[in-house]
């Protein structure tokens, strides 16, 4: 019997059964039940860890003049595979760390968000692997639906199971959504395999399947017309997941977008680039307007976001191997971004000062930490140089320019500036001199860790820059459809 | 040739500073000294690294063609554009990075007095010198746009954050105009990369491969002056400057105003006529226009100004009308003249915005009602104010004279009208320079009690005040000495420009 496939489903299994001890964990099998919530996360910590370890071994093995693909049926590891492998689990560390303080909210079922969020990270990479239709599907529901499942931990708030319960609602139908076209892709090609779909012929019906499937894989990123949910969802639900939502699922939703477009229909399907670019247009368009009328820093910089990830989509309007590394390194960025907010706006929320304009006016004379570091976070996540967003959005600019889509370019530099307004208008007021207010609580030390981390990581990308598109580089060429 | 990490640490020491005075206590006014302190060392480190390690290559004219790499190393790459971490001088940059690293120890110095939010001050200052000098040490054009880019949001935010009324909409207006100014600068960039097929930033190898022709140069010229000329605050563009001078503190007008004209001035040089000289040679109408509206517009407006610092604002801007003759008359001659004016106002600006504000903050108010004859005893700041106008007017033997001559020299065979009509706005400028100097530092005595004088300029504010002022002053008598580098510097690019178009550009 041939027992290479555990080699090769190594870091995926590790995360799986680190999910297994912590649902071990939640059913007191180990622990007092004083101390379950911070085992468990250690565990969880630890078994991310290992599952990084694992996945940057197989990249290093994977250098070779040809790099040794392993296809096991419909499961895929290359390199593209392996750049999620290694970045899905150092997320993951990063949002338990991160979220420690938040995780309150979810007493006392602790152990069980870990698990959640360990399956759902090893829906990532199940996703990066899917070499064809129905896997890339379980792979989106693999990372979506448990973190869904995790928002309604927290049932003392009614608010709370509204916004799961719609959450719930959205991501079943997405998934139906993506499903569907699908199954006309399936019907159309006689074949589920994403190598296969390269050879379909241009028609009416493909173009409408291609349409479901994007609009399925791009929803979880909060692409228009789904641009409230993402932000919305944040505001309501527990912090933890919400926001382990948004990181885990900016990279599912590249991965499956990376894997399918430029991936699977390539050039093969002419204008679905201009299709995806009018997503993206009006969602880096609107996203940040949308920001600029919150009163809460919350929704405000949830809506950032979503304008950020939504740069995903303007990435694959070129297809090629650098638009496709551009892509790799946004959704990169896309992690630290998303978990930094989780730490700090945690720490907000967990202050019970609340998060409005009018109780952060004056942070700075109060807090100069939380009110530098949200500086920090508003700038990063505006995109302003010399942050990480700053470069993504200079390659996705030049990817849309090399694709000839000048609008979606203008599009970009056009969000850019809002996104700016917005962050001048918060740092504004964080630094107003004449409001006064409490002092926020410095938080937990593995918070504290979590988030110096991922600070670090959002000012680090920009310096690694080069060692970070060579890697992405390298794993960019694997999904190409065509010579 | 400047050491391997001269200008790295001439750009990155500030920053360097900047992160380590973010994280200072400043609860008593020991430790708000320490910030200051720290403030001081961190823009004087560069200093004494620029006089020692960069000063130097002057001494060499012939090397002021020529780049001299201090680092060249490669950052991204397997993305379709290459970026490289490639720092170095010539003849275009060498004077402006020097003024740059001079001139922040007196705005800090300036800044000594400031007690509320001193922290977030001199760090945000320290980020604009690292952008500022990033700017002029650059050899990539990439990284020149980061460096455009990185001041925006720090300028906004020490505008903003000022008690004044108007401080925020002045701040809203700065971070729009200035974005959309970075954001047409960074489409240029990438449009012109894409038409000449290039995938490096490298100066050289811009400046040398074939140029933009049609309709590409013509866009790519015209986002490149709106770029620049957004920083240099021509008409329509100057709002932000004249709002954000008039709101934010003194020092914060200070910076603003070293942020403009030289930034502008040698991004136009450098990328419009280095880079897409056709573009620019169709451009030679409009900017004309520019540059003559911009001058007696600015005059005008600085003569019917009330409120005395938008007034000095006005009268900075306005000299960007004859950097801007000296820019598109193409001569090795203007050219140098263009640079000269921005090294010049660079000293000359700030102090005059010192010298003004520094009465208005004492006198209660900027406007000219409020503080008639209320400075007729400070000597100090009257000199001040003597120095930098006679050098904004272009008086012989203080900085501004060589470049004013130079451009008129420079312009005057190809536009004879247009030089004309700038000397004439030039007279204007120093006339309008006069009246706003008139009200508070020599009205009649009867008008003013003497108990109401306004103190004069002591302690870190006179010395920024000397500082400045010495400035002036001796680069204007050693001009001959430092002139010829940069001459040596726009060779160059007016050779560039003259065989893209050789019956219409002049020779030396």
């Amino acid at each position: 019997m041939n027992l290479a496939f555990l080699q090769d489903f190594g870091p995926l299994g590790v995360l799986l059964l680190g999910a297994v001890v912590c649902l071990g964990v939640e059913g007191g099998l180990y622990g007092s039940r004083g101390d379950r919530a911070t085992l468990s996360r250690w565990i969880a910590v630890a078994f991310t860890a290992l599952a990084f370890l694992a996945a940057v071994g197989f990249w290093r093995s994977s250098l070779g003049p040809a790099p040794p693909d392993v296809e096991h049926g419909s499961f895929l590891v290359d390199r593209f595979a392996l750049f999620f492998y290694a970045a899905a689990p150092a997320a993951a560390a990063a949002i338990l760390l991160t979220g420690s303080d938040l995780e309150e909210q979810l007493d006392p079922h602790q152990p069980l968000y870990h698990a959640l969020v360990l399956v759902s990270t090893s829906g990532v990479m199940l996703t990066a692997s899917g070499a064809d239709l129905l896997t890339l599907l379980v792979g989106l529901a693999t990372v979506s639906l448990p973190l869904v499942l995790g928002s309604a931990l927290r049932k003392v708030d009614p608010g709370t199971v509204r916004s799961a319960t719609r959450s719930f609602v959205v991501c079943a139908a997405l998934l139906a959504t993506f499903a569907a076209g699908e199954a006309i892709l399936a019907g159309l090609g006689h074949a589920t395999q994403l190598s296969l779909l390269e050879a379909l012929p241009p028609s009416p019906l493909l173009g409408l399947a291609v349409l479901l499937v994007t609009v399925g894989v791009a929803g979880p990123l909060g692409a228009f017309p789904l641009t409230w949910w993402r932000a919305g969802a944040a505001k309501a639900a527990p912090l933890g997941p919400s926001l382990a939502g948004l990181a885990l699922g900016a990279l599912a939703a590249a991965a499956a977008l990376l894997r399918l477009l430029p991936g699977a229909l390539g050039a093969a399907t002419p204008g679905w680039n201009v299709a995806v670019g009018v997503v993206a247009a009006l969602t880096i368009l609107i996203a940040p307007a949308l920001a600029w009328r919150q009163r809460s820093l919350l929704a405000a910089v949830g809506y950032l976001f979503v304008g950020d990830a939504a740069l995903v989509l303007v990435g694959l309007s070129w297809s090629s191997r650098p638009a496709t590394a551009a892509v790799l390194y946004l959704a990169l960025g896309l992690v630290p971004l998303a978990t930094a907010s989780l730490g700090l706006l945690g720490t907000v929320q967990l202050s019970g000062a609340g998060d409005g304009i009018a109780q952060l006016r004056g942070l700075a004379s109060r807090s100069p930490l939380h009110a530098g570091l949200l500086a920090l976070l508003l700038a990063a996540v505006a995109g302003l140089p010399p942050l990480t967003g700053f470069f993504a959005r200079i390659m996705v600019v030049e990817s849309s320019l090399q694709a000839g889509l000048g609008w979606l370019a203008v599009a970009v530099v056009l969000g850019a500036i809002l996104s700016a307004a917005v962050a001048m208008r918060w740092t504004l007021a964080l630094v107003d001199p004449q409001a006064e207010g409490q002092p926020l609580e410095l938080p937990s030390r593995a918070t504290l860790v979590g988030l110096g981390l991922s600070l670090a990581a959002i000012a680090g990308f920009t310096v690694t820059l080069g060692p970070l598109m060579g890697i992405a580089a390298r794993a960019a060429l694997a999904p190409l459809a065509g010579p | 040739m400047p050491s391997d990490v001269s200008l790295t640490l001439i750009v990155f020491v500030p920053l360097i500073g900047a992160m380590v005075i973010a994280l200072l206590p400043v609860r008593t006014d020991l430790e708000r000294f320490r910030v200051r302190t720290g403030a001081l060392l961190a823009t004087g480190l560069p200093l004494a690294i620029a006089i020692f390690d960069l000063l130097g290559e002057v001494g060499n004219p012939a090397q002021g063609a020529i780049a001299q790499p201090s680092i060249d190393a490669p950052w991204l790459r397997g993305f379709y554009f290459q970026l490289d971490y490639h720092l170095g001088v010539d003849g275009l940059s060498l004077m402006l990075l020097f003024a740059v690293t001079a001139v922040f120890p007196a705005l800090v110095l300036a800044s000594w007095r400031m007690r509320e939010r001193t922290r977030s001050h001199f760090a945000l200052m320290l980020i604009s010198e690292t952008s500022l000098a990033g700017f002029f040490a650059t050899q990539d054009l990439m990284l020149l746009v980061l460096f455009f880019w990185l001041p925006v949001f720090p300028l906004a935010l020490l505008v903003g954050s000022g008690s004044r009324p108007g401080a925020r909409e002045a701040a809203r207006r700065l971070l729009l105009t200035q974005s959309l100014g970075a954001a047409a600068l960074l489409v240029a960039v990438l449009l012109m990369l894409l038409q000449t097929g290039n995938t490096t930033f490298n100066f050289v190898t811009l400046s040398t491969v074939g140029p933009l022709k049609g309709a590409p140069g013509l866009i790519v010229a015209g986002l490149l002056l709106f770029a620049f000329g957004a920083r240099m605050a021509i008409v329509p563009l100057q709002r932000w400057l004249l709002d954000g001078v008039a709101v934010a503190p003194t020092p914060v007008g200070m910076l603003l105003v070293v942020s403009s004209l030289p930034v502008g001035t040698y991004g136009l040089v450098r990328v419009l006529l280095g880079m897409d000289p056709r573009g620019g040679l169709q451009l030679v109408v409009p900017v004309l226009l520019l540059a003559v509206v911009t001058l007696y517009w600015s005059a005008l407006r600085a003569l019917g100004e009330r409120d005395l610092r938008r007034a000095t604002a006005a009268l900075l801007a306005g000299v960007s009308g004859p950097v801007l003759l000296g820019i598109i008359s193409f001569s090795e001659t203007s050219l140098s003249g263009a640079l000269w004016l921005a090294f010049a106002l660079t000293f000359v600006s700030p102090l005059l915005v010192m010298a003004i504000g520094a009465v208005a903050d004492r006198g209660g108010g900027a406007e000219v009602a409020s503080i008639t004859g209320r400075a007729a005893g400070a000597a100090r700041l009257k000199l001040m104010f003597i120095v930098g106008a006679a050098s904004l007017g272009g008086v012989p033997f203080l900085v501004g004279f060589p470049g004013v001559f130079q451009v008129v020299v420079g312009s005057f065979a190809e536009h004879r009208f247009i030089t004309a009509a700038v000397i004439v706005g030039m007279g204007l400028l120093a006339y309008a320079a006069w009246r706003v100097g008139t009200g508070p530092f020599w009205a009649p005595a009867a008008e003013t009690e003497l108990a109401d004088q306004v103190p004069d300029s002591r302690g870190s504010e006179f010395y920024a005040g000397w500082w400045l002022a010495a400035a002036a002053v001796v680069f204007g008598i050693t001009a001959g000495y430092f002139v010829p580098y940069t001459v040596h510097g726009t060779d160059l690019v007016a050779a560039r420009v003259s065989s893209m178009a050789p019956a219409k550009v002049p020779g030396k």
